[in-house]
């Protein structure tokens, strides 16, 4: 799995399970932030995470535990899609 | 002013039917949170929850054709209007407001399941769904209680019972009536344990309000209702006063659907007008029923706002959710009867599975153990999905 | 108890903006329809994105009334407004929804509590909040309870919103229902003030004008006062009593408006819609 392949995927998610128009999805780069308050980010609160981190385990088969503390992989794309491909064993 | 007081307590819990075994297991600290059997949890993070016994359902003199929620309801209901002995002319002069959620929703899921599942099987005009809106408690208990007054439903989430005390407490203060029935009830339902799975606010074990190491909520079941009163039509009839219900406050966030403020702006203003409503000072509070569900967010900030009420370390605090666990629209009307109680008996129920404090909670939570303490004032707090905040007070 | 004056009344409904577009005959017009859709509202999608349409209806119907009174929402933000919210089944389609399709972010949507929650959130309105469940009757409880909270001075203008959304739902409405009204959806918000009339609620129906709004606007549980409320508004103050019941659950309600200062309409611009 490239990074690009994850990419991909929490695109498709962001549109089906957090319901953002398609094409604000489509512009998202690896560069592009995640969370509410975040310059330029693409406005997630804690609802969205949860509903994101429960979409990656469904996808990727990670485990993601609710008590970790995952801002900083959570920041961006690049960031999101690295932590998936170390926890999904790609990397 | 007209004053409010307490005249009648009613309550079904995960303990059995009547306020006897409900303060017994308060104040003894038993947790009743235990496997669930109502619904398949199958998959979920969760499978306990603080279910009524079912040998106390067997008991209940409604029949069992009736929905569940009906069922507690009117128990608790009944045993209120029974301990404050109101006449039945007077019930036709009483209102009644119920706090309520879930209404016939543990049968209706039942019915829409199977229909979804064989279509041909289910009755064509299920009488599930007729129950289902929360609305039909009222129009129950009314109807059997023979109470004549207002009729409310009030659907606030998780402080809809806390909201209906305040309500019964508004009619009589603006002279509606003088006597109101208020409480609140909710049966386990597969949709409520599904959205707090998803939700990933569901404790695996029994929930642990305050400890460092919460991982969420457990959910219960339960009605409670209170016989609410003018004191001057209390004293003239001689009724029995539990409590005076001094000051309520309800407040919105405006914030999140489901995020509390982070800095807990709405519960700090709830708790200020209710004590302003109440005419005390912080300082006379000795004890704070916390809303105290477990889950990692509500607690952080729940104590942060009780600190910038109350200072810190400055009230006793313990969290009912620990003990019988999160009853949904009866949480605030069953935290409510758990706090006259304490005043009543001069004995703090204790937050139950409370090993560690987290440091960010600077109070004494009363941990395992009920503590004698001869409060006067106390506080009930209830805080609800979309940033609903309700305090209420009493006074011994 | 003091009798509000109704400053500003927003109404949308399945036929149209604006009660001028009620037809005269509900059943006729609905040619047989079960249901007359409201459809979606035009609000920002991205902001709105979770909100399913009973939210996007409140937020719509408040935006309605500030439109109807001529007002910034500045003139509602904040801890003097209170809002009541009324429904009998606007959260139905949410609950169906998220039973078929569980999700995160659909749950918190599935609470009626979620559409005053939008709103609050929209608007900024911070003071005391109360939600009733029920009908017509609940409506008219709502308005009672907020000449109460403005007597009282909690709070300075209380809007009172209904809301019922029918449509994902209209297959289960079609099994319990025998009604030949058609399921309007609608969604109405009407901004109380304190006015020196008098206000009274009354068991029972007493007016013969409640079958005229009937009529005309179809079945929409809660929100039929604030449509009665609306067409009422040429009634000028002075013209004498103003009444608005309603039937739900076995119980009849009346609310009579009385005096010569108040009415419905007294503070409510001239021939506006």
């Amino acid at each position: 799995m490239t990074q690009k392949e994850v990419l991909d995927e929490i695109k498709t998610i962001v549109v089906e399970r957090l319901r953002f128009d398609p094409r604000r999805a489509a512009d998202m780069t690896l560069d592009t932030t995640l969370p509410k308050g975040v310059e330029g980010s693409l406005g997630l609160d804690s609802l969205d995470f949860i509903e994101l981190s429960v979409a990656l385990e469904e996808r990727f088969g990670v485990v993601i535990e609710e008590g970790e503390d995952l801002a900083d992989d959570f920041l961006s794309m690049d960031t999101l899609s690295r932590f998936i491909l170390t926890r999904a064993g790609h990397a | 002013m007209t004053r409010v007081v307490v005249t009648g307590l009613g309550v079904v819990s995960p303990y059995g039917v009547g306020v006897k075994p409900f303060w017994a297991g308060l104040s003894a600290g038993t947790c009743a949170i235990r496997p669930v059997t109502l619904i398949d949890t199958e998959g979920f993070r969760a499978r306990i929850a603080a279910e009524i016994p079912a040998g106390a359902m067997t008991s209940l003199a409604a029949s069992r054709r009736r929905a569940r929620g009906d069922r507690l309801a009117l128990a608790a209901a009944r045993e209120a209007i029974a301990d404050a002995e109101v006449s039945r002319a007077e019930r036709a002069a009483t209102a009644l407001v119920v706090g309520a959620v879930g209404g016939g929703m543990l049968e209706a899921e039942a019915w829409y399941w199977a229909q979804v599942r064989e279509p041909g099987r289910s009755s064509p005009r299920p009488r599930a769904l007729l129950s289902i809106l929360p609305s039909t408690h009222a129009e129950t208990l009314g109807w059997r209680l023979g109470l004549g007054g207002p009729k409310e439903t009030v659907v606030m989430a998780c402080a809809s019972g806390a909201a209906s005390l305040a309500l019964g407490a508004d009619l009589i203060r603006a002279g509606v009536v003088s006597r109101a029935v208020a409480g609140g009830v909710d049966a386990l339902t597969r949709i409520c344990f599904m959205g707090f799975n998803v939700l990933k606010l569901l404790d695996p074990e029994p929930c642990r309000p305050f400890d460092v190491g919460r991982r969420g909520m457990s959910i219960g079941e339960a009605a409670a209702f209170v016989v609410l009163e003018d004191a001057a039509a209390a004293r003239a009839r001689g009724a029995r006063v539990h409590g005076e219900l001094l000051g309520t406050a309800v407040t919105t966030d405006a914030h999140h659907v489901t995020a509390p403020h982070p800095e807990g702006e709405g519960m700090v203003r709830a708790m200020r007008l209710a004590l302003a409503a109440a005419r005390r000072e912080p300082s006379a509070v000795g004890y704070v029923n916390a809303h105290g569900t477990g889950t990692a967010q509500n607690d952080r900030i729940e104590a942060g706002a009780l600190r910038r009420v109350f200072g810190e370390g400055g009230v006793l605090i313990s969290s009912t959710k620990s003990l019988i666990g999160h009853t949904m629209a009866a949480a605030g009307a069953a935290e409510a009867v758990a706090t006259l109680l304490a005043l009543q008996h001069e004995l703090i129920p204790p937050t139950a599975n409370l090993a560690a404090v987290d440091p960010e909670v600077p109070f004494d939570c009363v941990p395992a153990a009920a503590r004698p303490a001869a409060v006067e004032i106390a506080m009930s707090n209830s805080f609800g999905f979309g940033g609903q905040n309700v305090s209420l007070v009493f006074a011994r | 108890m003091n009798a509000p004056i109704v400053r500003a009344l927003g109404w949308r409904s399945g036929w149209g903006p604006g009660l001028g577009a009620l037809p005269e005959d509900a059943r006729r017009a609905a040619a047989g329809r079960p249901v007359v859709s409201l459809g979606r509202p035009a609000l920002d999608e991205e902001r709105f994105r979770r909100a399913t349409r009973d939210c996007l209806w409140a937020v719509a119907a408040v935006g309605a009334m500030l439109e109807d009174a001529g007002a910034r929402r500045e003139a509602i933000a904040g801890a003097r407004t209170a809002l009541i919210y009324v429904t009998a089944a606007a959260y139905g389609p949410s609950n169906r929804a998220f039973i078929e399709r569980p999700g995160a972010v659909y749950f918190p949507y599935t609470a009626p509590a979620a559409a005053p929650a939008e709103v609050a959130i929209e608007y900024g309105l911070t003071g005391p909040l109360t939600i009733f469940i029920g009908g017509g009757v609940s409506t008219l409880r709502a308005i009672w309870h907020a000449a109460g909270l403005l007597a009282g001075a909690t709070c300075d203008r209380v809007l009172v919103l209904a809301v019922e959304i029918f449509d994902e739902c209209a297959d289960l409405y079609a099994r319990v229902r025998s009604g030949e009204d058609p399921l309007v959806e609608a969604a109405g918000c009407a901004w109380l003030e304190r006015g020196t009339g008098t206000l009274a609620l009354e068991e029972g129906v007493a007016t013969a004008g409640r079958d005229d709004v009937r009529r005309r606007v179809g079945e929409t549980f809660s929100c039929e006062p604030l449509a009665a409320l609306g067409l009422r508004r040429s009634v000028v103050a002075g013209a004498g009593p103003i009444a608005v019941s309603a039937r739900w659950g076995g119980e009849e309600v009346t609310l009579i408006w009385g005096g010569p200062t108040s009415g419905v309409g007294a503070g409510m611009r001239e021939g506006s819609e």
